[in-house]
């Protein structure tokens, strides 16, 4: 049997791994801009030409290659209004938006862009081999290779066991897995995702939210317009937060989130001289006795996904969906040849050739080191630039260093 | 555009609307003929089943065509499934295209082997052993074939109010024919009926001047009173035949074709009224066809006489060889006919008018040519329900479809409103109109504008063609082509886009505004 190279559902720790290493700001964005809006409003008007609703209301904003943005708000705060803008469904009252350098309703530009609504907005009699040809015919991909595609896509997202299957007969689940299939089989360089993980199990939403990060380090371009929380935090590089279709904060996930009172370290279960032996150092170098310590604990999400992967490994024949399925090779890109890759073939394959007779581990708390916060504490170097994946390989090594150093192991 | 045609068609099949359709299609080829009474002839028979079966053909699949196009863009657009396929690289047009594509291939799709059934199954009947001879011989020379028809040259009826004045202006200088000049001989020759029936009315140049210089509703009114009269006295001179009157009239055949057609029988077709429209009756004729050949008819050379029906159309066949083969009268075929008759005026139509009918090919290519004019009709129909789903939600597309087939195949009130001037009516009692009024003339030109459109469409009979066994002429059906399709469909279709193109997709509300 094959061993996949990489799965959907990442073995144990990899995940958090990527996450950091998103947090390193590793990411491959580069200064290409794909998308610009300037002064962007659209006033949604009745049957007469009366303004009803002001949806979005003078944005401003640019999105690099390589970004996973986020949109962020409440319902009715413009999210969707803004995707559909972007994909020329909505046309902009004022101001100008741009895509690639066009319009959004320019008929090529649409060749790199994948969406997946908010709902399944499928053709309900097709079932999903029909579904992701059709799509992929609208593209002009070539016969065979749409079959291809589509064999790999289905595969990936899990329905290889419902491919005959209408897709009116899916599960809301099953529909957005469709869904986000059709959305690749072009291979887009710009991914809109509306909402990707509404309706999807927590395993679901692992998966997408992998994919956005396989799909960021090969450079593609992401929008993730969403009003959970945790989705944008978990793989946007910036974000827009909006309400009442204005902006109301817009920046990177670190900017964002940071709070520049407190620094977090996190490392090995210590032993008790250690321990003092660190808080002796901190509160001699912060002059402060508001240092506390305690168990990192991993989030519901690992734990749960922890418990599945078990109780996979007992997974009865389905015709439904199922998960932890190979990322399409054409997504996945040339491995030799994207630096990215091989990074992630790295960590995955550690990840994937467990020690024979071992017995996998319910609960592992991930390792991880906030590199930035690290450097600043300790005073070192700035914290590294985006998109040189070498130099995070040395930012890695000398933070581990340093953390020796300071753990003086 | 070929991956939304098939899918289109996909969807069709999917929904079981194919199946439907085709249900319908078997009762009407196999079920109507059951349900149906003729005149007990076989000829009768056949006419009746071709007449109802292509009939209610084209009524199902334009229907449908009609419902298709409304409801497969529509209904995507409100159910959101369009934004899927407009956010991938294919331009609207082509989307908008590929849908009528569809509904085409779906409509050949049905049309093919419903054509095939009716053909074969006309054939089996013409073919039954429990028909004679003759009436077999009649069937295949007279509904199982195609003919040619050869009408008369239109004689000219229209007018210009320049030169029936200077005519009208010339002739009251009371000249003898010798005491023309030749410029006013040459001219002379020009005028055409009406303009020469003008020049009987004396007042007519004194109203063109004062039209000219002191122009009053009044006056142009009594000028146009005149000139439509004229032109009606002009076309009545053509059409009735007075008793004791004759008319001739000389049909040409193409002379290289004679040989050919003087093998096969030629039919004499015509219509007459009596002046009893409203209770026609039987009245009797007196023919004599075939001057300049050896086989006249009737053979005797004198008149045929015969009894026929008014308001109604005849065919008479005429003897193998009656049309002349040589000399100055080839090809040429004259019909003579004696209104005998001692109060009665007998009229013949323009329109309805005597015509010669000749073989000059086989059923089943009629067939074929018949079906692709009804077959533009639907690509026609099927594109006005897309145009108007482009921008409107699916009861409202479908209701407003429905609207303007209604009003394009409506032909008859709207010839009735210019006829009588007006939707008011001609007054019975003086037989003229009352007064004409702004609305009057609004319906007017509305009923002209739409009646120059709906010849393009409707101008054309395949039914009544293929049940009569007259030929739907190659040059017809590229005439139909390009009316039905190229111009009134590519006007639809151009809209249709446009206003597809201008669509926002993603709307909250459908019937919101397009900014």
């Amino acid at each position: 049997m094959i061993q996949p190279e990489w799965r959907l559902s990442p073995p144990e720790g990899v995940h958090e791994q990527r996450l950091a290493r998103r947090r390193d700001n590793t990411t491959m964005s580069s200064n290409e801009t794909v998308i610009s809006a300037q002064g962007l409003t659209k006033v949604f008007k009745d049957f007469w030409g009366r303004p009803k609703a002001r949806a979005v209301d003078g944005i401003d904003f640019e999105v690099r290659q390589g970004e996973v943005f986020g949109l962020l708000g409440p319902n009715g705060s413009g999210k969707s209004t803004i995707v559909k803008m972007l994909l020329g469904l909505l046309y902009p009252t004022r101001g100008r938006i741009t895509v690639f350098d066009h319009s959004p309703r320019h008929v090529q530009t649409k060749a790199r862009i994948g969406y997946l609504p908010e709902e399944s907005y499928l053709y309900r009699y097709l079932n999903s081999d029909e579904t992701i040809d059709f799509f992929g015919s609208l593209f002009h991909i070539e016969s065979k290779e749409r079959r291809e595609r589509a064999d790999q896509l289905i595969e990936m997202v899990g329905l290889g066991n419902a491919r005959r299957r209408h897709v009116g007969e899916f599960s809301k689940g099953m529909q957005r897995r469709i869904g986000l299939a059709q959305a690749l089989i072009n291979d887009p360089d710009l991914v809109l995702l509306d909402e990707p993980t509404s309706g999807l199990d927590p395993i679901g939403c692992r998966e997408i939210k992998d994919l956005i990060l396989t799909l960021s380090e090969r450079g593609k371009t992401v929008i993730l317009s969403s009003h959970l929380l945790a989705d944008v935090e978990d793989v946007c590089d910036r974000a827009m937060i909006l309400y009442g279709g204005r902006v109301q904060a817009m920046g990177t996930m670190s900017d964002l989130l940071a709070n520049r009172d407190a620094t977090r370290i996190t490392a090995p279960t210590l032993s008790r001289d250690t321990m003092e032996r660190v808080l002796s150092l901190i509160r001699d170098d912060t002059g402060s006795e508001e240092v506390r310590v305690d168990n990192p604990t991993q989030n519901l999400e690992s734990l749960f996904l922890n418990i599945v992967e078990q109780a996979r490994q007992k997974e009865a024949d389905t015709s439904g969906a199922t998960s932890g399925h190979r990322v399409a090779d054409y997504l996945r890109g040339d491995a030799a040849g994207d630096r990215a890759d091989r990074v992630l073939d790295h960590l995955t394959r550690a990840a994937d050739e467990p020690t024979p007779g071992q017995a996998p581990e319910v609960t592992k708390p991930a390792e991880t080191v906030d590199v930035d916060k690290l450097a600043g504490l300790a005073k070192a170097e700035p914290a590294p630039k985006a998109g040189v994946a070498p130099k995070k390989e040395e930012n890695l090594d000398k933070a581990n260093e340093k953390l020796g150093g300071l753990l003086g192991d | 555009m070929w991956p939304v045609a098939k899918q289109t068609l996909k969807a069709a099949v999917r929904y079981r609307f194919v199946v439907a359709l085709g249900l319908a299609l078997l009762v009407i080829v196999f079920g109507i003929p059951l349900l149906l009474k003729s005149d007990g002839t076989a000829k009768g028979t056949v006419q009746l089943v071709l007449t109802y079966t292509l009939g209610s053909t084209t009524a199902l699949l334009g229907i449908a065509s009609l419902w298709m196009g409304c409801g497969t863009l529509a209904r995507e657009i409100e159910d959101n499934v369009m934004q899927m396929v407009a956010v991938k690289p294919v331009a609207r047009w082509r989307v908008w295209l590929g849908k009528w594509l569809g509904i085409m291939l779906l409509n050949a799709a049905l049309m093919v082997p419903t054509g095939l059934a009716i053909f074969f199954f006309i054939n089996a009947r013409a073919d039954s052993t429990e028909l004679g001879e003759a009436e077999k011989a009649r069937l295949q020379n007279e509904v199982l074939v195609s003919r040619s028809s050869v009408r008369e040259e239109e004689p000219p009826l229209s007018l210009s109010r320049q030169k029936a004045y200077r005519y009208s202006l010339l002739v009251a200088q009371g000249k003898s024919d010798n005491q023309y000049t030749e410029e006013e001989q040459a001219f002379r020759m020009t005028v055409t009926g009406p303009e020469h029936i003008l020049s009987f009315r004396p007042e007519y140049p004194r109203l063109v001047e004062q039209a000219q210089t002191r122009p009053t509703e009044d006056i142009l009114a009594q000028l146009e009173q005149l000139e439509s009269e004229a032109i009606r006295v002009s076309k009545a001179s053509y059409e009735v035949v007075l008793p004791g009157q004759d008319r001739f009239w000389e049909f040409e055949i193409d002379p290289d074709i004679v040989d050919e057609v003087n093998r096969k029988p030629v039919y004499l077709r015509f219509k007459f009224n009596a002046d009893d429209e409203y209770d026609p009756k039987s009245h009797t004729l007196w023919f004599s066809i075939g001057e300049g050949t050896n086989k006249p008819w009737p053979p005797e050379g004198a008149f045929k006489e015969m009894r026929r029906g008014s308001s109604a159309f005849h065919e008479e066949q005429l003897p193998i060889g009656i049309v002349p083969e040589k000399g100055s009268l080839k090809g040429k075929v004259r019909v003579h006919f004696v209104n005998r008759n001692s109060e009665r005026p007998i009229i013949f139509l323009l329109e309805d008018g005597p015509m010669i009918l000749y073989h000059d090919g086989g059923f089943g290519m009629n067939l074929f040519r018949g079906l692709l004019i009804i077959y533009f009709w639907l690509g026609l129909i099927s594109a006005i329900g897309l145009m108007a789903s482009s921008f409107l939600s699916f009861p409202v597309a479908t209701f407003m479809s429905l609207g303007i087939l209604l009003i394009s195949a409506s032909t008859g009130t709207l010839q009735q409103i210019i006829d009588e001037e007006g939707i008011a009516g001609i007054n019975h009692e003086t037989g003229k109109k009352d007064q004409s009024s702004a609305l009057d003339n609004v319906a007017i030109t509305f009923s002209k504008a739409v009646l120059s459109v709906t010849d393009l469409i409707w101008g054309y009979s395949p039914v009544d063609n293929l049940s009569s066994g007259r030929t739907i002429k190659w040059t017809t059906l590229l005439s139909a082509f390009t009316g039905i399709i190229l111009i009134m469909g590519g006007l639809v279709m151009a809209f249709g886009t446009y206003m597809f193109q201008r669509k926002e997709l993603a709307l909250p509300d459908p019937t919101a505004s397009m900014n």
